[in-house]
């Protein structure tokens, strides 16, 4: 993976570190590498699921995925970034309620959801009408911290009522596998 | 109307034959010896003359005094307006118009002309005379010739489900699709299946709007198949004409009335059919709508004030793709 050019600003621009001059050497070190780590960590992932049995993955990039069953239902997976920092509760509840109060979705359940790493997450199943079809959508909604701002990761899998019903629970054990 | 003009001579032997032919075994008072007329026009259901011309044509069946007029059998009674086979009789006017006019066939005996079942006469009200049972009248009921149409507006869960299911039910009960527009499918089903369909969809969602409509088409049946008769019939005497006819001019004549008849006939048979499957097969019509809530997109305002809220959802998720 080619180096991060905010870590070769860092390495070449020891004025930047220098405004670091007041702590202790020790400190920046640790700083330094916390800046690394964070930046490999959290940036440059392809974004990574394990897909259902029926589905295939047709478009995955850092920070987005898309996949599709032969019938047409669809999920998919993006991220998007927070400074603000919000915490998954407040995320939740500003997501329900624009996607029920705004936009006229059914709540149908609400539940929490872990995934293979141990991030908390919550989990929505909403329903609406489009063009008199029944369609649903199960949405996880994932807040991943990171060292300069915070990550949501969403991921939506939408289908109409007979197809989603069928694939729910393997997208469900999907979900958990996003890395 | 009743002008005659002498055409041309006419041997005595064929106008005996004609006659003969056109009457028919009960008719032989028509006679001989008048020569002269060549033109005879059959007038039948003329409004003038009255009983001595003999231009109605009336007879009683069920009491009623039925008039066999122009209108109800235009076929046979159109048939003066071209002077056919004029040369043919020399009969005098009457006789030949009385001869010459088909005997109106019997009524079919009215299965239950409406009429009928509103009539008030003495020892006609319910449970007054023999037959008016409830039995009866269940049967009088039963021949009623009625076509039913209806239309149902049902609200249901899932659409294109109750529409599938619908459309199932109706092919169990020997129906078929007849046209579909959307979640609105209209369909033909067996009368007797009818009113158990409408209870069928009761069932099976909430109904918003329901009309029936029934079309009582007895008299209408009624008067066709009298009509078709009596074209039927005066289509056959004038093939009968038509075999004793030797002048071309008459040949053409009774062959031009022949191809209207028939043409008249195939109409009516036609109709008759059209009616039947009308009233074999009820037409209901059904519109489908969805009773989960409408989409109500941004009823309060356009965007959500967090940008990534307004990039997720299942629209934006199937215009990801």
């Amino acid at each position: 993976m080619a180096p991060l050019p905010a870590f070769d600003v860092a390495l070449q621009q020891p004025q930047v570190v220098s405004v670091s001059s007041h702590l202790s050497p020790r400190t920046s070190l640790v700083l330094m590498a916390s800046m690394l780590m964070a930046s490999l960590g959290v940036g440059g992932c392809v974004t990574t699921m394990t897909p259902p049995e029926r589905f295939l993955i047709v478009d995955q990039e850092e920070g987005s995925l898309r996949a599709l069953t032969p019938e047409d239902s669809k999920i998919i997976v993006r991220e998007f970034s927070d400074d603000s920092r919000g915490s998954l509760a407040f995320w939740g509840d500003a997501l329900k309620a624009d996607l029920l109060k705004n936009r006229g979705y059914l709540l149908i359940e609400e539940s929490t959801i872990v995934d293979d790493d141990g991030h908390q997450g919550l989990q929505f199943v909403l329903e609406t009408t489009l063009s008199g079809q029944v369609v649903r959508e199960l949405m996880a909604v994932y807040v991943l911290e990171g060292f300069w701002d915070n990550t949501i990761r969403v991921a939506e899998f939408v289908a109409d009522q007979e197809a989603f019903d069928a694939e729910m629970p393997a997208v469900r054990t999907a979900f958990t596998t996003i890395r | 109307m009743r002008a005659a003009s002498i055409s041309s001579p006419f041997p005595r032997r064929l106008l005996v034959l004609a006659l003969l032919t056109a009457v028919g075994a009960g008719c032989a008072s028509a006679q001989k010896s008048a020569y002269d007329p060549p033109s005879i026009e059959m007038v039948m259901g003329d409004a003038e003359g009255g009983e001595e011309g003999g231009e109605y044509e009336s007879y009683e069946e069920d009491g009623a005094t039925r008039v066999a007029s122009a209108e109800s059998a235009p076929g046979f009674f159109a048939f003066a307006d071209d002077e056919v086979a004029g040369s043919l009789f020399s009969a005098n006017d009457a006789d030949v118009r009385r001869s010459a006019a088909p005997r109106p066939p019997p009524l079919p005996k009215p299965a239950a002309v409406p009429e009928e079942s509103t009539s008030s006469g003495p020892g006609s009200g319910p449970g007054s005379g023999p037959g008016s049972g409830p039995g009866e009248k269940t049967e009088e009921a039963a021949k009623r010739l009625v076509i039913y149409t209806g239309s149902m507006s049902l609200l249901v869960p899932q659409v294109d489900k109750a529409s599938a299911d619908f459309l199932a039910h109706v092919d169990g009960l020997g129906g078929y699709l007849q046209s579909r527009q959307g979640a609105q499918v209209t369909v033909r089903i067996p009368a007797a299946q009818f009113f158990p369909t409408l209870e069928w969809l009761r069932k099976h969602g909430e109904v918003q709007d329901e009309a029936v409509n029934a079309a009582d088409v007895t008299k209408k049946v009624f008067d066709l198949e009298l009509r078709l008769q009596t074209a039927t019939e005066a289509r056959k005497r004038l093939l009968k004409i038509l075999e004793s006819a030797t002048l071309m001019n008459d040949i053409l004549a009774i062959e031009a009335q022949l191809r209207r008849l028939t043409d008249e006939i195939e109409g009516m048979k036609g109709e008759l059919r059209n009616l039947g499957d009308q009233i074999a097969f009820s037409t209901l019509t059904v519109q489908f709508y969805a009773n989960a809530p409408a989409p109500t997109p941004y009823p309060r305002r356009t965007r959500s004030r967090f940008p990534w809220i307004n990039q997720v959802g299942i629209e934006r998720v199937l215009n990801q793709f």
